[in-house]
């Protein structure tokens, strides 16, 4: 009876003055009852820790537009964008101030907040976060300008052999899945290259396509828009991806030793102390939001590779990737 | 004369200060470059500010009556009978304050109604005030409720959860 | 070439032309309100177009961008408070003539200079889009990083009064851009608070320093019978606007030149196109000192700049992806969201959306200049709001647009922080602008020259890359000849002044006698 008070009442925004005295007495009696069984009740947030319109904000919007359908949540998701440093500002702030109560969820990028995590003094890393399900898999592909003379990953290999440090390599920043990818070239291959960061995919793009560098990192997605300008010459995951890159062959099927531990993971996480019953239904209902027919068309048209993964999965993937980034990262720093 | 001076004076201070926390650094030195590069010209022109605008001479000697005289706003023509500006603005600074610290405690929309309304009481030349107070708290309300509009409705913008609006 | 043409009517269906007018007065509202720059009102509106037809949702972004940039002028020169970085040149004259009670003829200068611009801005993406796009992509960390310097010699130029005193602002300005983190090297720097660990946000700069000692003042009361806001409004027609602006037709060229070649280099922030722009018409007119105290030439270069840097901006967005601006950076989401891949395809594949929204910017230019000559008549109304309301609606306007930005409230400290210390730094002569063009330039200058660096080492040396190749030699010859104008003008103007205060102590001594 109190709880279906509360609740009628909360739903109510204009009268939520006269009952915050009330709601507050009773949560602190009984904070996971009300939780468990209504939950959803009203908007549930969720931060991007970039600004609106980059490849993370208007795949997030996508993936959680049909959030409000019964089916799913119920209730409509909103998109709140804290972009700065590199995703920092938006996870910091997420993992010391959002409230374990279901309401309040964000995106994330791995392995860019693993990363920032270990290098970083972050106030977030994977012990305090809780990934609700992934949406999507953007693999690091290593690109040439049209007119560059190097037609192979073997052609290359070959002039960074000849001309140790002298190919230039681009990508967005420092500690994303492209420096991740740079790095294990560079430890693969056992050659000197040299890596140039830049603001973000969009202007480190540019700088392969003018000839600025000389190869790049980029993003999956957005090199197979750009195939009239730049040639793809590798894909840095476990499988050639079939539905955009049939065609470009894996390091490892070029004999380099490169796993997926670049590729750009995107999906959704809660806080640390989330009640277990509101993580599971948010772990069964959001994959299934994902995989609508009408999400998967959109993500399609927008040329964003979906790879939809369970919590469970997420879990692991989580640490593996940080033990590998721990290794990867350390020998970096010597 | 003594004013240009104090300026740049307390620039050339500044660019040492500045020049002084890009230095003591405890890592990353070579990320300092630009901005202590930077300061470096910031000290560079605040040199040239000295020479251009005064002698060096006079300056302690002043410089302590001029301190006191500026803080308080009566240097030049300055109107006596009114309340120096410094004074006039307190209530405005503790407003600022006020806002900022509970706009996500009580609510973004909450706090500047109530800051748009002081800052229209305190600052209203008309005597008596009481006499405005209703008008005052009506425009308040009406412009505050063009915001809700346009930000919230409109633009859908997220405020912090607090325990208003 | 002609074929946009064909899909001029597409322009004009119910909905379509609807969505047009709505972004275009509602741009022009959102651009006259402090903190709400272009690129905010775009990405505001982006969720919108989710639910439209692809044509229609971009129609209603191309607006809302056109109409923002114009209507960033409107506060600029009634408040002295620029809408958007780009408005920061319109400041600098506007608000003199509208202190003279020249305000309604300031907003038509401005409208009108803003539609030329923004029409020539458009024509040039129409016709030179392949041409051009081939060009931007040359641009290199060499190249931007002569463009960021080429900016910071436009900094000495805008101070009130001493060409030392605004180059020690521009440079705090810079100083303060390097606080956050590092761009290339990922290394904190100056971070004292959890506040600053984002860095300092243009916008918070922006509203900060131009709006806060604004409001400051306006409260202290200390502005003389001629203030800002009791000044009378005389009204002028529109014809003898129009025949005002044309006959400043150099202004108009350089301003829409500028703003052209400003707009289709990618990374270099269309932002700095009104301040070069002004600068350049200033060095060029026989009559510099009257620059800076109402020359209208100032107001018409500055605003046909920053609205011919809008069509521009989207021709490497367009071609390569690559957006010119920060706000075509987001437009670029926008196009994504309705499936439409920027490229040379598409043109081909999706070009009845593409011309229609090109179109829906041409014929918008007009719109915004009809509604913005119309609402001018109404300026008058703002300036009868007294003093109080208005510094009370300033500061409430200031916290909602900065807070806007990045929903962070570390912003709205860092706005009010700088907004507090400007007014105090106003008093002894130090003045907004130079202080956000240096803030601007900081990260621009620093990332292409550690860009270039790294490039450099590896390759052919500092010298051969960032003083060899036309383009390069170019850039550096602009940057000389720009310092060497400076110095040179400032000399002369020195002499004159003395002369004249000799002539005048001569005549003081012989009255005496």
């Amino acid at each position: 009876m109190l709880k279906s008070l509360t609740t009628t009442l909360l739903k109510n925004r204009p009268l939520k003055l006269s009952v915050t005295a009330l709601s507050l007495s009773v949560a602190a009696l009984a904070p996971q009852i009300a939780a468990a069984e209504t939950f959803p009740d009203r908007p549930v947030s969720m931060v991007v820790s970039y600004s609106p319109g980059g490849a993370t904000d208007f795949q997030a919007r996508i993936v959680t537009m049909l959030a409000a359908n019964e089916k799913y949540l119920g209730q409509p998701m909103v998109i709140l964008n804290k972009p700065g440093a590199g995703g920092k500002i938006g996870w910091d702030a997420f993992a010391s101030k959002a409230k374990n109560n279901g309401y309040e969820l964000a995106a994330y990028n791995v392995p860019h907040f693993i990363a920032q995590s270990i290098v970083f003094k972050t106030k977030y890393n994977i012990n305090n976060l809780e990934p609700v399900a992934n949406w999507g898999a953007d693999p690091a592909v290593l690109i040439v300008g049209k007119d560059s003379p190097f037609n192979t990953l073997q052609d290359l290999l070959d002039y960074a052999k000849d001309n140790p440090a002298k190919v230039t390599f681009s990508g967005a920043g420092l500690y994303v899945g492209h420096h991740i990818a740079f790095l294990q070239l560079a430890k693969a291959s056992g050659l000197k290259l040299t890596y140039v960061p830049h603001k973000g995919g969009t202007p480190a793009m540019k700088s392969v396509m003018g000839g600025q560098v000389k190869a790049g990192f980029n993003n999956l997605s957005d090199a197979f828009r750009n195939q009239d300008r730049v040639k793809i010459l590798a894909v840095a995951d476990l499988q050639r991806n079939e539905k955009f890159l049939p065609n470009v062959p894996t390091f490892k099927e070029q004999g380099l030793d490169i796993d997926d531990s670049s590729v750009n993971f995107r999906g959704i996480m809660a806080p640390k102390g989330t009640s277990p019953e509101v993580l599971d239904y948010l772990a069964k209902r959001v994959p299934t939001m994902f995989e609508d027919a009408k999400t998967l068309k959109k993500m399609d048209s927008a040329g964003s590779p979906v790879r939809v993964i369970p919590r469970d999965e997420v879990i692991s993937m989580w640490k593996e990737r940080e033990a590998y980034l721990k290794d990867l990262l350390a020998d970096l720093k010597k | 004369m003594l004013a240009k001076r104090l300026t740049a004076l307390g620039g050339l201070v500044l660019a040492i200060v500045l020049l002084n926390l890009g230095l003591d650094v405890e890592y990353g030195q070579e990320a300092y470059f630009f901005p202590n590069l930077i300061t470096y010209f910031l000290c560079l022109f605040a040199v040239i500010l000295l020479v251009n605008e005064g002698q060096l001479l006079k300056l302690l000697k002043s410089t302590a009556s001029f301190l006191w005289r500026w803080f308080f706003g009566i240097v030049g023509e300055g109107n006596p009978g009114r309340w120096p500006e410094i004074v006039q603005l307190i209530p405005m600074f503790l407003l600022l304050c006020f806002y900022l610290y509970f706009a996500d405690i009580l609510g973004l929309y909450f706090c500047s109604l109530i800051t748009f309304f002081f800052i229209t009481v305190i600052y209203t030349p008309v005597r008596p005030r009481s006499a405005s107070l209703l008008k005052n708290a009506l425009i308040s309300l009406a412009f505050i409720s063009v915001i809700y509009l346009v930000f919230s409705v409109l633009l859908q913008l997220q405020t912090p959860s607090a325990l208003l609006i | 070439m002609l074929e946009f043409l064909q899909y001029l009517p597409e322009v004009f269906t119910p909905l379509n032309f609807l969505v047009l007018v709505l972004g275009t007065v509602g741009g022009l509202i959102l651009g006259a309100t402090p903190g709400l720059s272009p690129t905010m009102a775009v990405a505001l509106l982006i969720p919108f177009t989710f639910q439209m037809e692809p044509a229609t949702g971009l129609i209603l972004l191309g607006a809302a961008y056109t109409a923002t940039v114009a209507g960033g002028a409107v506060s600029a020169i009634l408040l002295s408070i620029p809408g958007a970085p780009a408005n920061i040149a319109t400041t600098l004259d506007g608000n003199p003539l509208a202190k003279q009670g020249k305000a309604t003829a300031a907003l038509h200068y401005c409208f009108i200079a803003s539609f030329i611009g923004g029409v020539i801005g458009v024509l040039v993406l129409i016709f030179f889009t392949p041409t051009l796009s081939d060009w931007a992509l040359g641009f290199g960390p060499s190249h931007l990083f002569w463009v960021a310097i080429l900016g910071v010699t436009v900094i000495g130029s805008l101070g009130s009064g001493s060409v030392i005193k605004g180059l020690f602002a521009g440079f705090v300005g810079l100083w303060v851009s390097t606080i956050g983190y590092d761009p290339v090297l990922g290394v904190e720097r100056f971070n004292y608070s959890e506040h600053l660990g984002g860095g300092i946000n243009i916008i918070a700069a922006l509203v900060g320093l131009f709006a806060i000692p604004q409001v400051l003042s306006m409260l202290t009361g200390q502005q003389d019978a001629a203030n800002v806001t009791k000044f009378a409004m005389e009204s002028q027609s529109v014809l003898q606007s129009i025949k005002e602006t044309l006959i400043r037709w150099k202004a108009l060229v350089i301003g829409s030149v500028i703003g052209t070649i400003i707009g289709l280099i990618p990374g270099a922030g269309g932002q700095i196109a009104g301040l070069v722009s002004y600068d350049q018409t200033k060095k060029m007119s026989r009559n510099k000192e009257k620059f800076g105290k109402g020359e209208p030439a100032g107001v018409i270069a500055a605003e046909s700049a920053n609205n011919a840097m809008v069509g521009p901006s989207l021709v490497p967005l367009l071609t390569l992806s690559v957006p010119g601006s920060p706000t075509a950076a987001v437009l670029l989401g926008g196009l994504l969201i309705h499936g439409l891949f920027p490229g040379p395809a598409l043109f081909t594949e999706n070009g009845p959306i593409v011309w229609t929204f090109i179109n829906s910017l041409l014929v918008g230019q007009l719109l915004m200049c009809i509604f913005g000559i119309a609402i001018s008549r109404y300026s008058r109304f703002v300036m009868d709001i007294p003093e109080y309301y208005m510094a009370a609606g300033i500061t409430v306007l200031a916290v909602f647009g900065t807070y806007s930005v990045q929903n962070s409230f570390s912003d709205v400290f860092v706005m009010m922080g700088l907004g507090i210390t400007m007014f105090f730094a106003a008093k002894i002569g130090f003045s907004p602008s130079p202080v956000v063009l240096g803030i601007i330039l900081g990260p621009i200058a620093e990332t292409n020259f550690l860009q270039g660096q790294i490039i450099a080492e590896v390759g052919d040396g500092m010298v051969p890359y960032f003083f060899g190749g036309a383009l390069n030699i170019t850039l550096v010859a602009i940057v000389l000849l720009s310092i060497f104008y400076s110095v040179y003008s400032e000399r002369k103007t020195k002499r004159k002044q003395l002369e004249a205060l000799i002539q005048s102590h001569e005549q003081n001594t012989a009255g005496g006698q």
